[in-house]
């Protein structure tokens, strides 16, 4: 129970923990963007509509990546994926509790791999440059080339990059939007391969609830399913599903954008009852003579 | 090795042929020593022209153009400005450009903390002597000048004067104990009065010898110098100026095997079954001439056209004058006395038989209107006009000048940075290569034939200074002739990125700029001679080097060393005074892992490319 307790913290805890060092990145790019930005020229505190500072525009704009790629975000996107791997050695020990038969899955450590690569890939290069160095560029240049007072041009690049009271950074925002979900979907997909190397039928509907915990998780939140009923849900419609939920996939989806939720295989001895009962009638499950025995049915 | 007699009847030859060449005519015409010596005399006469200050166009401008004045000939040459001086300068600079500190050198093979004898004689002793100067400076500045202007004369080597001691006996004899100190010596082509090339040479020196002169004794005598492979001879006049009488004095017994007299030579050619050498810059003295002429026009046609004639209505000159006896008014300029059928000219009009009507404030004065007179303001003529000759002729002049300055120019391919002036304007790309290949031929011959001069001078003095002790250094001469200017190397470089080139052809022309821009600054030329051989991105433009290192071509360091070499250089140089003096190969790796270093710290080595980005994030987790 501790094992699964901590795993399914750690679904919620690991993103949060990258996300608090976000701030701190920001601050720092600003003093970067700041120190670049004072190449442009400046009269009468406007810039300067001049060739000469489009052109130093456009060679900040160049270097909007590097600067990025050489704060302290990168370090916190390494910190964040090395926590994968930390997930996989938790999820391990659960498979070796539960299924005596289990042994660590070379698939299961090429899908942990697959999934830290594209988080990083996420994060630091496909979003980074889409929503934060290309917008970023557009109030550079945009600024320059009409004119803009200087002091207004450092406010919104400020207000841009380090958010205010009403709104993140550009950086935290969207890593918000993808830390928790590169991380669960993660987690998902190596229990997925692990369990289907297993040939794992029953599952639980593991985590936590939270505020924005959805209709479709609240309704299965903890409760017990053959993997034929997680299936069947693929093709159903809720708010929140990620579009590429279908009834292979919905194992690494589960409930969807920011579902914290682990679909966790499960031992038959260890699903109640009246759960195995509903399969039996419904035709998911056959249990053996055996498994009946043992099960008491 | 000629002897006495020889020499004699060699002088004798040369006296006859002086004299008659003296008595003919006025002033005496040149005389004609040998084959060349017209020729030779008359190329040089026509490049001082344009390349001696304070040297008159007298034969050129000998005859008269037709239409002009006494008076006008005489203004214009009396106010001859020298306006083709710069195109001999620009020459003369433009030759000395191979000469450049690090184009060459000379090692005398000495140890570390010695001067070599040798050097120590040519680089400091020589400048006490008569000569005045090194021996470098002598040869890349003195003869340098006077190849181009005096293709025929000669550099001969003799001692600038024998040591010699007396004896008890009042004897005098050369002074063993202290060696010879040799010198060059110019002998313009005009004092070459026989040579049989390589051989021997007689020079007509400027020296005078005291002779008789009627009752008065005259430093009017001629005195020659005869070497040979052998000896260097005096022949001295001596007796009554007339006579024309020699002695022939051993000057000194060089005993060299070989004639120390070399010419100043230049193009080669035969005239008159003889070898002749031509200065380059003579293929430009007939545009130069014809520079020369047109000054000449254009100044007497400018005085004209800023000293215009008042045309203007005069009175009738009423001046009157005594003539036997009657008082005689001016008739049309002239008075005549028939009494002794004489004329003469009205000391008023000069001549012309009116007078001024100026007052003495310069106002013109008209008559008042009278019935009898029209007034003078409503003549259909105006009372006074001013007259002065149409600018075009000027114009046409000033044009024919720069087209004619152009052309000489051109023909001795010079350059300025000038962008209007390359030469010849309308240049081709393809012709601009081929005119700066025609320089570098033209520069390559010499060169040689200069160095050729500084050596055979080094071996002479040495051997004459030094004789068995003298060890000929080693002289590595130039190799590079590089002659665009700045403008057309970067002309040629944006040229060569715009059509695409292969980097490895752009790189080597930002070289060959960078070479022309720093040839005489030895450690600037050092420093951008290290970073065009180590920095591979040197010519790449920043967008590529981007796209490159985002590929993953081009790694963190290199852009450090491409953006930071200069500073990485100076750094190396303040741990290091001596480091621009290594191998090159060792500047190179020791730049090269200067960069590395401040790359890595730096962080400046962070990939930028997606994919090693990735890589490299991916690499560190698994590092923990």
């Amino acid at each position: 129970m501790a094992l699964e307790a901590d795993k399914l913290n750690r679904l919620q805890d690991v993103p949060d923990d990258f996300l608090k060092k976000i701030p701190k990145s920001q601050s720092q790019i600003y003093d970067q963007v700041v120190g670049l930005l004072s190449r442009l020229e400046v009269r009468g505190g406007v810039y300067v509509i001049s060739n000469k500072n489009l052109q130093i525009a456009a060679e900040i704009s160049g270097l909007l990546r590097e600067v990025l790629l050489a704060s302290d975000y990168t370090k916190a996107v390494t910190e964040f994926a090395k926590e994968f791997d930390q997930q996989a050695v938790i999820n391990n020990k659960l498979f070796e509790s539960a299924f005596p038969a289990f042994t660590a899955s070379e698939m299961g450590a090429t899908i942990v791999n697959l999934a830290k690569r594209e988080a990083i890939d996420l994060l630091l290069n496909r979003a980074s440059d889409s929503d934060f160095v290309a917008p970023l560029r557009d109030i550079i240049e945009q600024s320059v080339i009409n004119g803009a007072g200087f002091q207004e041009t450092l406010k919104s690049i400020r207000t841009f990059i380090e958010g205010n009271q009403d709104v993140d950074g550009a950086l935290l925002r969207y890593s918000k939007t993808y830390a928790h979900d590169t991380y669960a979907i993660a987690d998902r997909a190596y229990t997925s391969v692990v369990s289907e190397e297993l040939d794992v039928e029953w599952f639980k509907w593991a985590g936590g609830v939270i505020q924005s915990t959805r209709p479709f998780c609240l309704k299965r939140h903890n409760k017990f399913y053959h993997y034929k009923e997680i299936e069947s849900w693929g093709d159903l419609k809720w708010d929140g599903k990620i579009p590429e939920t279908n009834s292979a996939t919905i194992f690494s989806y589960a409930g969807g954008y920011n579902c914290r939720h682990s679909i966790m295989p499960q031992s038959v001895f260890n699903v109640p009852k009246e759960d195995i009962l509903r399969n039996i009638e419904n035709g998911n499950y056959v249990p053996s003579e055996k498994e009946l025995e043992l099960l008491g049915m | 090795m000629l002897t006495i007699d020889q020499i004699a009847e060699t002088t004798q030859r040369v006296v006859d042929i002086m004299r008659k060449a003296k008595g003919k005519g006025k002033e005496g015409v040149m005389p004609d020593y040998h084959n060349t010596y017209l020729h030779s005399v008359d190329m040089k006469q026509a490049i001082e022209i344009h390349a001696k200050p304070g040297v008159k166009p007298d034969k050129l401008v000998a005859e008269r153009a037709p239409n002009q004045t006494d008076k006008e000939f005489n203004y214009a040459l009396a106010n001859y400005q020298q306006t083709t001086l710069p195109v001999f300068l620009d020459n003369v600079h433009t030759m000395q450009r191979a000469f450049s500190d690090n184009n060459w050198s000379i090692d005398y093979r000495q140890g570390d903390d010695e001067k070599n004898e040798l050097q120590q004689y040519l680089e400091i002793d020589i400048a006490s002597t008569p000569l005045k100067m090194t021996f470098d400076s002598y040869m890349f500045q003195f003869v340098t000048t006077n190849k181009l202007i005096d293709a025929m004369g000669c550099i001969a080597y003799k001692p600038y004067f024998i040591p010699t001691v007396k004896t008890s006996d009042g004897e005098l004899l050369i002074d063993g104990t202290e060696m010879f100190s040799p010198i060059p010596h110019y002998y313009p082509s005009e004092a070459v009065v026989a040579y049989d090339e390589s051989y021997f040479y007689m020079f007509l020196t400027e020296e005078k010898s005291p002779v008789e002169w009627g009752n008065t004794t005259v430093m009017e005598g001629l005195v020659y110098e005869v070497y040979d492979d052998t000896n260097i001879f005096k022949v001295i006049q001596v007796g009554k100026k007339n006579d024309y009488k020699f002695i022939y004095e051993l000057y000194h017994n060089h005993s060299l095997g070989y004639c120390p007299v070399d010419r100043l030579k230049g193009i080669p050619g035969v005239l008159n079954g003889e070898v002749i050498f031509q200065s380059m810059f003579l293929f430009a003295v007939p545009h130069l001439n014809d520079v020369v002429l047109d000054s000449i026009k254009l100044r007497s046609v400018k005085a004209a056209v800023v000293h215009p004639f008042r045309i203007m209505s005069g009175n009738l000159c009423v001046n009157t004058m005594e003539l036997n006896g009657e008082i005689k008014t001016c008739d049309n300029g002239y008075f005549h006395d028939m009494t002794r059928n004489i004329t003469h000219t009205c000391s008023v009009c000069k001549g012309s038989g009116m007078r001024e009507r100026m007052s003495e404030h310069g106002v013109l004065l008209l008559r008042p209107e009278s019935p009898f007179k029209e007034n003078e303001l409503r003549a259909s003529q105006p009372a006074l006009q001013i007259v002065s000759p149409s600018v075009e002729t000027p114009q046409f002049l000033r044009e024919e000048i720069k087209h004619n300055t152009e052309m000489a120019r051109n023909i001795l391919h010079l350059r300025t940075s000038d962008s209007q002036v390359k030469g010849s304007s309308d240049l081709t790309a393809t012709g601009m290569v081929l005119d700066e290949k025609a320089l570098y031929s033209t520069v390559k011959i010499f060169s040689d034939q200069l160095f050729d001069m500084y050596e055979f001078g080094i071996k002479t003095i040495g051997l004459m200074r030094m004789g068995d002790r003298f060890e000929m250094p080693v002289v590595t001469r130039p190799v590079t002739f590089d002659f665009a200017t700045e403008y057309e190397y970067m002309e040629r470089i944006s040229l060569a990125i715009k059509n695409g080139l292969p980097s490895f052809v752009v790189h080597e022309i930002v070289y060959r700029y960078i070479k022309t821009m720093f040839y005489n600054h030895v450690d600037r030329a050092k420093v951008f001679d290290l970073i065009i051989t180590t920095d591979r991105l040197l010519v790449m433009p920043n967008d590529q080097i981007n796209i490159e290192a985002a590929k993953g071509t081009i790694a963190g360091w290199e852009v450090v060393l491409h953006d930071s070499a200069i500073t990485i250089i100076r750094q190396q140089i303040e741990q290091n005074a001596g480091f621009l003096e290594q191998d090159l190969a060792i500047q190179q790796e020791q730049l090269r892992a200067a960069a590395k270093t401040l790359a890595d710290s730096n962080k400046a080595a962070m990939p930028t490319s997606n994919t090693n980005v990735v890589d490299a994030v991916l690499r560190a987790t698994e590092a923990a």
